[in-house]
């Protein structure tokens, strides 16, 4: 179990429509690798692609010491030690949860004397001991879910594939499902592949995250680095968390914007006098009544962690925490924690 | 944990491997073995015997009949003859337009009432509405005059209390013509109106009624949504009820496709041929005008996920229900009951089964071969349809659905041209083969229909997943594929079975010497034998048709109830 996954340069075309454009990355063992992105940027495509699903125009997919695909090698995907968990689930209905299990470890070519304790001991882990026989119709959703995962890990894969799986998760049930992933990656050690176009699902279950925008890996980073670091106004979008502020490169390398003035970034991306983009995190934002900058308060509002403003700065709305409400149209005063990631406009 | 339960069928959001198609159609699973790679020659080589066996014979007919000089010593009708024949085509046409109209709503309002309803009405609605499919139009219109022909009982009635011997409503013309061929064929609208509505949903139809009334959201989405789905069922109806002679054989009545059977009998092959040329542009002219209905629309028939677990419209319905087991007593119980009436006693049902006993053997073997040919060749026609595009597609469509635009009559006429020139042709014409071909080539397009039906159920993220799994194709096939398919391929079979042992129009011309089926014998003894016989025979015809169909019902029944819990 758990392989380097290399993935070089793959390139897919649909039609006229280019998916991927020199896709490359790597999973070290052990490591949870998030694929990023917005619907339609090629993640779901690059995961098809390393699971054999479907054939790359060019490039070049290695798991361990064994070359999945590259010109002139191609391993099918029945032959490839993967496992995968689909969005929605896809679990076969005319079989039961036994039979899900038995199909996965006769399919890889367990000796039949371990099937037992194999399926016990899997049925154990995702807490769905004494639903053997039951079909995937008479399961709740959760139940649904969580053969979903057993299926994938029964039979001990090099690497675990999920593709949206918690697309069609009510809220406690995708909670639910990240800590059972997290307890058992805990336990197993297995590398894995998650595709999402959640970002906070990414950086909950992630070490790193890779960042597609278009077809084109934009960033592989860890979340703090995403976060505080995005390479790009397309990434800091997809990461979210923040808005994007134009403003213009001053001397000495400020930002002048509708907020005021913002620090200079420590490597600055444009000439002076230059229209640039700064990408303001509402975590870094904070109403202070001594605070250098100003903007209009437009609402406000509680979401569980503290009290949320939405502020308008020209054309832009932004949102900063504050420790109470603030009225509607009321001028406010607010600094910011950290100097801004600034990008060329 | 108190997890919430999942709805059954709740239809999966995965993106495809692929992106999707026209339309955001999601991409249908493929075949565990891809044709498409490892047997291109093999899928030309089908297509070829797929042209030979769908239209091969009409090519015959009408391409090397001609060039041989069949209209040398043709003169065509004169000018009354004429206007007689352009009387009884607007006839014909008016009939099967009716029939079909009738079709159409009967069949939606049963459909609507098996997605409405719930629990076992669900379940029975869903197992009873294709029975009248599997009863012969000819076996209706005989259990329809006993009831309120000119010597039925309702007549018998209506004399008694007023008096009077003829009807208000008489059987003998248009009208009874269309509502007997609307009883037997309105299944055909029923079978793609619930996929049409299982695929739209009830949220298109919610989402409209925030903003309009009723009647609005019935006009403006409804019926544009449903109508591919409708017409597609209204298509088959209106060519069977254009093609028909056997309602008018029994009603002593008179129609186009009688005039050609007749024109055959008296061996007048130019003039059969004549004859044929308005029918099959009565056919194409059905066509091209649900072309011109659902202009854009099309591609979404087929490809829409059957899903017999898919959650019903929602709630009430209770009117619908009750229409709906009206309808289906119309065309079913009445008949029965009405046979039964006729038959008199156990005695006499027996005398039937006796005397037909050689020809009930051989209408099963006809339709037991017919439909084992249909589903078989069937099968990688409809995985062609569903998985071609563009021309490739209309083309593979029009083929299939020749067989069944060509009125029963012409299709067995070009069958007898097309075998009769060589040994092993004629060898085949006088064997028993030539009806089981020509029933699999006649209702071919209904069972490529209920095939693609099926495959287009399956999920391609299913067969992925087994994929991922390790499964080699021959397990994928067997494990995944085919337990999720097979149920597609006894529909295809049974409904199959039972429309080839009902069928008459070609069988008529096509029977080997010697060798005759029940319809065959049924019809010969329409007007010339005893009516408790007649009756006696027709109950054998229903039970030859319902036996397989009532066994495949209680097969699907108890598979589905496994998958769904």
């Amino acid at each position: 179990m758990a392989e380097r996954l290399a993935v070089t340069d793959l390139h897919k075309r649909y039609g006229a429509r280019e998916v991927l454009r020199g896709v490359s990355f790597e999973v070290a063992p052990g490591e949870v690798l998030a694929l990023l992105g917005t619907s339609g940027c090629g993640k779901t495509t690059t995961l098809n692609l390393v699971a054999g699903l479907d054939r790359p125009d060019a490039g070049m997919v290695a798991l361990g010491d064994a070359t999945l695909c590259a010109p002139g090698a191609w391993v099918p995907a029945h032959r490839r030690d993967l496992g995968m968990v689909f969005q929605g689930q896809m679990l076969w209905p005319h079989m039961t949860v036994r039979e899900h299990l038995t199909f996965v470890l006769k399919a890889r070519g367990v000796p039949g004397n371990e099937h037992d304790v194999r399926i016990s001991e899997q049925l154990e882990a995702v807490r769905l001991t004494g639903r053997d026989e039951s079909y995937p119709a008479q399961l709740s959703g959760g139940e649904a879910q969580r053969l979903s995962i057993a299926r994938a890990l029964v039979a001990r894969p090099d690497m675990l594939l999920l593709d949206e799986p918690c697309a069609n998760l009510d809220a406690p049930l995708r909670t639910d499902f990240l800590a059972l992933l997290a307890r058992l990656r805990a336990e197993r050690k297995f590398s894995a592949l998650y595709v999402t176009h959640d970002a906070a699902e990414a950086f909950e279950l992630a070490t790193r995250v890779a960042v597609f925008d278009e077809g084109v890996l934009a960033q592989t980073a860890t979340p703090e680095v995403l976060c505080t670091e995005p390479a790009s106004p397309a990434v800091a979008r997809i990461v979210g968390g923040g808005a994007l502020l134009p403003g213009t490169l001053a001397e000495g390398g400020a930002v002048e914007t509708a907020l005021g003035t913002l620090p200079a970034p420590a490597r600055a991306p444009a000439a002076t006098g230059e229209k640039v983009l700064c990408f303001l995190r509402t975590e870094d934002l904070r109403l202070n009544a001594n605070g250098p900058l100003q903007a209009l308060a437009r609402a406000s509002h509680y979401d569980g962690r503290g009290w949320l403003t939405i502020l308008e700065a020209g054309e832009t709305l932004l949102r900063a925490r504050s420790d109470a409400p603030v009225a509607e149209g009321e001028r406010v005063k607010l600094e910011l924690l950290r100097p801004p990631p600034v990008f060329k406009a | 944990m108190n997890d919430p339960v999942k709805t059954p069928g709740q239809p999966p959001t995965a993106s495809p491997h692929a992106p999707p198609a026209r339309g955001g159609i999601v991409p249908l699973a493929k075949f565990p073995f891809d044709g498409s790679r490892i047997f291109p020659a093999l899928r030309k080589a089908y297509v070829a015997v797929l042209v030979l066996f769908l239209i091969g014979p009409l090519v015959v007919l009408f391409i090397v009949k001609v060039r041989a000089g069949v209209f040398d010593e043709f003169h065509a009708p004169d000018a009354k003859e004429q206007e007689r024949l352009a009387g009884l085509m607007v006839s014909t046409v008016r009939t099967a337009a009716l029939a079909t109209a009738l079709a159409v709503l009967f069949g939606v309002t049963v459909a609507v009432a098996i997605y409405r309803a719930r629990g076992w009405t669900r379940r029975i609605l869903g197992a009873l509405f294709p029975i009248p499919l599997l009863l012969p139009p000819a076996v209706v219109t005989i259990a329809w005059t006993h009831l309120i022909g000119k010597r039925g009982i309702v007549a018998a009635l209506w004399f008694h209390f007023t008096g009077v011997k003829e009807l208000p409503l008489s059987m003998y013309g248009e009208f009874g013509t269309a509502w007997c061929l609307a009883l037997c064929w309105f299944p055909l609208v029923t079978m793609p109106a619930l996929v049409g509505l299982r695929s739209v949903g009830p949220l298109a139809g919610r989402a409209g009624a925030v903003y309009a009334g009723r009647w609005a959201v019935f006009r403006r989405i409804h019926v544009p949504l449903m109508l591919p789905y409708v017409s597609a069922g209204a298509v088959f109806v209106a060519w069977l009820a254009l093609g028909d002679f056997e309602v008018p054989l029994v009603l002593l009545t008179n129609n186009f496709p009688m005039q050609i059977y007749g024109a055959i009998k008296s061996l007048e092959m130019g003039l059969a041929l004549y004859l044929c040329a308005p029918m099959l542009a009565a056919g194409a002219a059905v066509l091209l005008l649900r072309q011109v209905l659902v202009r854009g629309q099309a591609a979404a028939t087929i490809e829409s996920r059957w899903r017999p677990d898919a959650p019903g419209g929602g709630h009430g319905g209770r009117g619908w229900s009750a229409a709906a087991w009206i309808v289906l007593g119309l065309a079913t119980v009445m008949p029965v009951a009405s046979l039964l009436h006729q038959t008199g006693n156990w005695a006499t049902f027996q005398d039937g089964l006796r005397s037909a006993k050689a020809e009930i053997l051989h209408s099963y073997r006809s339709a037991l071969e017919g439909a084992a040919i249909m589903a078989a060749l069937g099968a990688p026609c409809a995985l062609l349809l569903l998985r071609l595009r563009g021309w490739r597609r209309t083309a593979l469509s029009l083929l299939v659905f020749v067989p069944l635009m060509v009125p029963g009559t012409i299709h067995g006429l070009a069958w007898t041209q097309a075998l009769l020139p060589t040994a092993p042709g004629r060898a085949v014409l006088g064997s028993h083969l030539v009806l089981s071909l020509s029933d699999a080539a006649r209702f071919f397009p209904i069972c490529v229909f209920l095939l693609a039906a099926a495959f287009a159920a399956l999920h391609p993220r299913l067969l992925d997943a087994a994929k991922i799994a390790g499964a080699p194709p021959a397990m994928r096939w067997r494990k995944i594929w085919w337990p999720l398919t097979w149920t597609g391929f006894l529909a295809a079979f049974a409904i199959g079975f039972a429309l080839s042992a009902g069928e008459l129009n070609a069988s008529i011309l096509l029977s080997p010497v010697g060798y005759s089926t029940l319809p065959i014998r049924i019809s010969s003894l329409l007007h010339f034998g005893k009516d408790e016989m007649l009756a006696g025979m027709c109950l054998a015809q229903v039970v030859i048709a319902l036996a397989p169909f009532l066994a495949a019902t209680a097969l699907l029944d108890r598979t589905l109830e496994v998958r769904l819990g």
